[in-house]
């Protein structure tokens, strides 16, 4: 199975479509509010950061559109540094699992879960892409949820050409796996 | 109440159309009146869609938009709900 970043469509149209992380860029504006922040895309990456109130960045999404849009964006977790995040840093910021979309590690069945002060829900420790070995978010328009065999049943061509599966949906459903007090 | 005009930018996946409603109309009738004046006739149920203000805090599509607290000026952003079918 080909990566995300192996070298399938031809680069003169793929960066040719990438035009469209350029377009969203140019509208960062319209994200400042929810503390989006775009940086400018460079082919075939686009980086986007959750930045927190004081507008430092928290936490943030990689998309990568090598092969883009003969294949889904692929996406994964970032740090404020731009490094991918490990699965187990990446955990204590999400959400409990019935509320994210990116699925747990099990271990005989059971989810390992982090906990706070008093026993307050921490996170969870999600479970590597078959594929990839990392954290995914596990949703229509992802490179990961078309090439996982639990989803073969939905190819990414019935929706390629939607454009409301685009980058906003991408990144607002990112954005919702975190946890508010990682923003505070 | 008084149900005064409120000029709205409607954001769908990045595009912002300016739009005009009534302050006391509910925010699911607002949605898919806004889904039909932007060309989103193929999917017009408003259950499909999450609707969020400028700062990205979740819309009880029930409530009005004076309950919602958008005014004139404002941005109600609309994004497709994740559906069904992730792991």
């Amino acid at each position: 199975m080909l990566k995300p970043e192996d070298p399938v469509l031809d680069e003169t149209v793929a960066r040719q479509k990438f035009t469209a992380a350029t377009t969203l860029f140019e509208r960062r504006h319209l994200y400042d509010a929810r503390g989006w922040e775009v940086e400018e895309p460079s082919f075939p990456l686009l980086r986007v950061w959750f930045v927190g109130r004081d507008t430092t960045r928290r936490v943030g999404v990689r998309v990568a559109l090598r092969n883009y849009d003969l294949t889904a964006p692929s996406l994964s977790f970032i740090s404020s540094s731009g490094a991918h995040l490990r699965d187990e840093d990446l955990g204590l910021l999400l959400r409990p699992p019935d509320q994210t979309k990116i699925p747990p590690a099990r271990y005989e069945g059971q989810l390992l879960f982090a906990q706070g002060p008093a026993g307050a829900f921490a996170g969870y420790l999600p479970g590597g892409h078959p594929l990839t070995q990392r954290a995914f978010l596990c949703i229509r328009g992802t490179w990961e949820f078309h090439s996982h065999p639990q989803h073969a049943d939905v190819p990414w061509e019935w929706i390629r050409t939607d454009p409301n599966y685009g980058f906003d949906y991408l990144l607002t459903h990112a954005r919702a796996c975190f946890r508010d007090d990682v923003f505070a | 109440m008084a149900n005064t005009e409120v000029a709205i930018q409607v954001v769908i996946n990045g595009l912002a159309t300016p739009l005009t409603f009534q302050s006391q109309q509910p925010l699911h009738a607002v949605i898919a009146e806004a889904l039909g004046k932007t060309g989103n006739s193929g999917r017009a149920d408003p259950k499909d869609w999450n609707a969020t203000n400028a700062a990205g805090d979740a819309l009880d599509p029930r409530k009005t938009l004076a309950q919602l607290g958008l005014v004139s000026g404002g941005s109600l952003f609309l994004s497709l709900g994740a559906g069904i079918g992730g792991c």
